[in-house]
């Protein structure tokens, strides 16, 4: 059983996949699921297969005013303007002005594609659905819906990144109360 | 029990029903509208069949109402088919209103909304209509219903017994068994025990040749279009489209488009480098057709979303009829370039606001009969819709010669509802008042009347308008008449955009809000009360930098390098967009930022340009909402 997607808790995109997941977890079969791991500020996070559909190399990006500092501008995406995010500050891992990566993984979500920046991209990997951990409570302030879990890969932790719940559509505009 | 609960998995059947009615419905409002000023029995023959293919497909999915409203109609146009009823003012306004009801209610059906219409004073008049001055024959009667109801049957699933090439309807012998391939589980048992063989009522000829049509109602109006002379005359042939797919189509050519660029581009870049003559002939051929062709794919996929704007004319057509002798007007709806073509989302959007505007001419503009005698005016106001092309946009002008809008009224109604306050109404130029009109909270109808003058007229006409980044423009005179002109660009999708750059960056500004553009001189802008305007012509118009809005850095730049003022339009207000160069016109296809970044004020979206560099395209409206300028 190929199939994967990681245990995201009640923000699970895709129904489909938990159903099977419970079925499977009834029958207590090992199911396997793979993960791309990338880098992010010399630390490694692991990401769901299914939510990303490429990484590409970062190209020119045209800055959109008022948005969050996360949000870099936009890019095009053989012919799509796809946003473009920068995972490190999304995720509290960088300052601002810090280096930036130089690809970007196109992840699908609700809210179409979206490119996140990251500083490399290191593999894809086969990971046991049982061995993956729910993320800790209170963990990176609250910000532990951002994460669908954690597991153990040669050792180290590695914290699994949730791609469908990182952009807000709400939160998007930085200032708008000022503009009015 | 829910009538959609006896529906479940035929979600299919029911959305296409929605669909087809709606086609059908549109087809007998104009058939109605065009039986009124006279016409021939084929046009009374289509609404005929209309409310028969009707009744047979709401009798099929179970709507009991619906298929009776439909009955009783088909019943009363029987007789005018037959040529034993005049199909008088009275009848057609039944017809209508009739065909209104199927409307809404088509409306429930797409909410899945199980209704207890109110039918009942419908159906009485259209039965007075149809046996008052007539003795009922009640034989006959049920002889017809029966015999109508097993072509229910036929119609219903003789849809699947289909036409033959030439769109020659199905003989009796086809159309029959049609009714025994039913689905035994949705045979409504009392149909067939109804169902009268016909040696025990034979049908006339004529009754033979309405069956046989009443087969093909469903299909034979979008495929066949009868000459007058009965000789099928050439066949148009259409399919419908789901919107999502032409959009992608067209999001493909667009794609095309910019792959032709770069090559011509890289081409351009082979030629200039030392290259033995002759050897890139071949490639220069390819490169030139394959630009030839794109041109006309793009151009191909744009002219599928085009639709003539009849459609919303009609509506509007069939609205003034009615409101008119309402009111007791006597109007005339002079239609003028009908065959024009818009984008199909632009024809969606601009039906409400025209309707508006129309109803307000009729209302409001046009005087009753005696009182435009006493002006010297004829009897019978006139009210023109006109649409047509001025390059890039659309045109349409709603023109009515009624009594005008008297300026000094709406500023009296702005004062008494505290829209602007008397020193502001001093300020005010006669453009200015008269712009009042599309405020909200302002009507100038003496009294509040059901369709207008509730004072949510024409501010929501603006608000549309400015949506669809056009602009509106009033002209009146007091006692002879109204002219409001709307200009639209003639495709959301394509943005005629002028390329302004601020310091480093470029962006987009449409040209449909672009009134002119000035070289800014320092002694043109001033500040009053902490807002920057700028002198333009004889006015004075608010200023807006644009890199200020768009936070781009200006310290270290040099303060006194060039300005520009691009002056814009937010329908009736003129705005100072101040850049600091002017590059050029071009079109753009304008495409969103993404799902995830929702609505940027000020931002239309961008365009992607030959080099692949995203630009963005301004929303002008939205930026001087959000700069509080408006």
């Amino acid at each position: 059983m190929t199939s994967g997607g990681f245990e995201t808790d009640s923000h699970t995109q895709e129904p489909a996949l938990s159903s099977s997941m419970e079925n499977d977890e009834a029958k207590g079969v090992e199911e396997t699921v793979f993960m791309v791991t990338f880098q992010i500020a010399c630390q490694t996070y692991g990401g769901d297969i299914l939510q990303i559909q490429e990484v590409t190399r970062l190209s020119a990006v045209t800055w959109v005013p008022h948005l969050q500092p996360c949000i870099r501008g936009v890019s095009n995406l053989r012919g799509s303007i796809v946003p473009i995010v920068d995972l490190g500050i999304r995720l509290g891992l960088r300052r601002e002005d810090g280096k930036e990566g130089h690809l970007i993984m196109i992840a699908r979500t609700d809210q179409g594609l979206i490119g996140y920046i990251v500083d490399s991209v290191s593999g894809v990997v086969p990971v046991s659905r049982q061995t993956i951990e729910p993320t800790p409570e209170g963990w990176m302030d609250g910000d532990h819906k951002y994460y669908a879990g954690v597991v153990k890969l040669e050792e180290k932790l590695v914290s699994i990144v949730d791609f469908s719940n990182l952009i807000q559509t709400d939160q998007v505009l930085l200032d708008e109360v000022r503009l009015g | 029990m829910n009538v959609y609960d006896n529906l479940l998995g035929m979600e299919e059947v029911l959305d296409e029903f929605i669909v087809e009615t709606v086609d059908l419905l549109e087809g007998v409002n104009e058939d109605l509208v065009s039986l009124e000023s006279g016409a021939d029995g084929e046009v009374v023959n289509r609404i005929f069949r209309a409310f028969h293919a009707l009744k047979g497909t709401c009798g099929f999915l179970g709507f009991e109402q619906a298929k009776n409203l439909a009955l009783v109609a088909e019943d009363l146009l029987k007789q005018v088919c037959n040529n034993e009823l005049e199909p008088s003012g009275t009848i057609i306004d039944l017809l209508l209103e009739t065909s209104n009801w199927f409307s809404s209610f088509i409306g429930d059906v797409r909410e899945r909304a199980d209704k207890e219409y109110e039918i009942e004073p419908l159906i009485g008049k259209l039965h007075e209509a149809r046996y008052g001055n007539e003795k009922h024959n009640e034989i006959e009667h049920s002889q017809l219903v029966g015999l109508d109801q097993s072509i229910d049957e036929v119609t219903t699933f003789g849809d699947s017994a289909e036409l033959d090439e030439n769109n020659k309807l199905p003989s009796a012998e086809e159309a029959e068994p049609a009714t025994k391939q039913e689905d035994p589980t949705s045979v409504d048992k009392s149909v067939i025990d109804d169902y009268q063989p016909p040696e025990c009522a034979p049908p006339s000829d004529s009754d033979e040749a309405t069956i046989l049509e009443a087969c093909s109602v469903a299909k034979e109006r979008p495929t066949t279009i009868q000459s007058k002379d009965g000789k099928p005359s050439q066949a148009v042939r259409t399919i419908r489209v789901d919107m999502e797919r032409l959009e992608n189509l067209m999001n493909l050519a667009g794609e095309l488009a910019l792959s032709r660029n770069q090559l011509g581009q890289a081409y351009a870049n082979l030629l200039a480098t030392k290259i033995p003559d002759g050897a890139l002939d071949n490639l220069d051929q390819v490169n030139t057709s394959l630009a030839r062709v794109t041109t006309e794919i793009q151009e191909g996929v744009m002219q599928m979303r085009m639709l003539p704007i009849s459609s919303v004319f009609r509506k509007i057509n069939q609205v003034v009829r009615g409101l008119s002798r309402k009111r007791g007007k006597q109007v005339q709806l002079e239609l003028i370039g009908e065959e024009t073509e818009l984008d199909r989302s632009v024809i969606e959007a601009i039906g409400d606001p025209l309707l508006r505007l129309v109803r307000n001419s009729v209302d409001h503009g046009i005087e009753k009969p005696e009182d435009r005698k006493a002006a010297g005016k004829p009897e019978q106001g006139t009210v023109i819709l006109r649409a047509s092309h001025e390059g890039n946009h659309i045109v349409i002008e709603v023109e009515d010669d009624g009594s005008g809008v008297d300026a000094e009224k709406l500023v009296t109604k702005a004062l008494a509802e505290g829209v602007i306050n008397s020193s502001e109404a001093g300020a005010m130029s006669y453009r200015e008042k008269l712009n009042l009109i599309f405020k909200a909270g302002i009507s100038t109808a003496a009294q509040v009347t059901d369709v207008s003058g509730c004072g949510v007229g024409m501010d929501v006409v603006h608000t549309h308008i400015s949506k669809l980044n056009g602009i509106i423009d009033v002209d009146t005179k007091i006692g002879t008449g109204t002219r409001i002109t709307i200009k639209l660009p003639l495709a959301p999708a394509i943005v005629m955009g002028l390329r302004v750059s601020v310091w480093e960056e470029d962006y987009i500004i449409p040209l449909t809000s672009i009134i002119e553009t000035a070289k800014v001189m320092d002694e043109d802008l001033t500040k009053v009360e902490d807002k920057w305007v700028i002198r333009f012509q004889d006015s004075v118009v608010p200023a807006l930098f644009l890199d200020e809005w768009f936070l781009i850095e200006t310290i270290g730049k040099d303060e006194h390098s060039e300005r520009y003022a691009v002056i814009v339009a937010v329908a009736e207000f003129r705005y100072a967009l101040v850049v600091t160069g002017l590059k050029g016109q071009e079109e753009v296809v304008i495409k969103p930022l993404g799902q995830a970044l929702g609505r940027i004020p000020g931002v239309a979206g961008g365009t992607i340009g030959a080099d692949g560099l995203i630009t963005i395209i301004l929303d002008v409206s939205g930026l001087i909402c959000h700069m509080g300028l408006g």
